[in-house]
């Protein structure tokens, strides 16, 4: 009974275990090499608060 | 079996998944079209570490729905990706790069473009001046896709489709309406989009701007524009654009749902209006009013 109990117990853990670990392989590597020195982010952090003084473009026809 | 034997077969097990990492994203039509559009924008992934803030973000202001790739997505990356869909069509995707093992913030809109022969197109990038970030790589029922920066900086992607490109269509409303590249040096990006995609291009004269708009063209169809950076001091960077019908209507909203207003809507000199907010992981996106009047 106390080594069923061990087994079963033991299959839980590995179970477990391959879950997270499958979980950590690296998913779409196409992206995988798009570092810091590429970000340009367009995310322009620090520089909210630019109202209306900048003009950027858009579709024309 | 043994404990002992059951880690053995567990170990090669991941051994073998971790070494059989094929994301096998869908295609990005639903259905085959076997058409190919050279140098047209097809896909838009945002690269972001907060990505469920981004799914509340774009689905409250823009309708978007999300949905996990079917369970064919490579092991390892179902998780870490996301399909976009508006107006029951597929429009995008969404990657944790929290997933991708990315401490620093690496979030942005990537922007991909249909090439015909990926091949090709990936050995011209680096005499134009560019740098090849990441080499053709199947995508499974997608394609073939690399990630370039360009001969300026902006980092883009080439995706050579295995079962055709969407067709084109009258934008939806808070779908994709067009796409720019924010370039320190607009002659030189130019002529690298030129010699690696085969674009022509076109200037316009627009009134009340001291530089001209220049078009990126394929076939004399209008696919993409190029401007000098408004943002000084910034890195160059493709710029994507959702078609809405009021950009104030979308300001308005952008920082109770975690995102920043980085240009308030503005009339533009040759009509309708733009705007420029990023999401909760300070990626950018451009809004603009469609048709122009």
């Amino acid at each position: 009974m106390m080594k069923q109990t061990v087994f079963r117990l033991a299959r839980i853990a590995l179970l477990v275990s391959l879950c997270s670990m499958l979980a950590s392989c690296e998913p779409p590597a196409v992206y995988g090499s798009v570092g810091y020195s590429s970000y340009s982010g367009g995310g322009y952090h620090g520089g909210g608060g630019m109202g209306t003084s900048i003009r950027v473009g858009g579709r024309i026809y | 079996m043994s404990i002992r034997n059951t880690g053995i077969v567990l170990i090669a097990l991941l051994v073998a998944g971790c070494a059989a990492v094929n994301v096998n994203l869908p295609p990005i039509t639903e259905e085959a079209t076997g058409e190919h559009h050279k140098g047209k924008v097809v896909w838009r992934d945002l690269l972001t570490n907060t990505p469920e803030e981004s799914r509340r973000f774009y689905g409250e202001l823009f309708g978007w729905e999300f949905e996990k790739p079917g369970i064919n997505i490579g092991v390892g990356g179902a998780g870490a990706y996301t399909l976009i869909r508006h107006e029951g069509r597929l429009i995008g995707g969404i990657v944790d790069t929290q997933a991708l093992g990315k401490r620093e913030n690496i979030s942005q809109w990537i922007t991909t473009m249909s090439v015909t022969d990926i091949d090709a197109a990936v050995g011209r990038v680096v005499d134009a001046g560019g740098s090849v970030m990441a080499p053709p790589e199947s995508i499974g029922s997608r394609g073939q896709m690399a990630v370039i920066e360009d001969a300026t900086g902006a980092v883009f992607a080439m995706i050579q489709t295995s079962e055709g490109d969407p067709p084109d269509h009258e934008p939806d409303y808070d779908g994709w309406l067009w796409d720019e590249l924010w370039t320190n040096d607009v002659d030189k990006a130019t002529s690298f989009y030129q010699s690696v995609v085969g674009f022509q291009h076109t200037d316009h004269d627009i009134d009340d701007t001291d530089h001209d708009y220049r078009v990126l063209k394929m076939n004399d169809t209008p696919r993409a524009g190029v401007l000098p950076n408004p943002f000084e001091g910034e890195r160059p960077v493709w710029v994507n654009y959702l078609r809405v019908e009021d950009p104030s209507a979308v300001t308005a909203r952008v920082e109770e749902l975690g995102g920043e207003i980085l240009v308030e809507a503005q009339d533009r000199p040759i009509g309708g209006q733009v705007a420029f907010i990023a999401g909760p992981s300070g990626a950018g996106v451009a809004l603009q009013t469609w048709p122009l009047n």
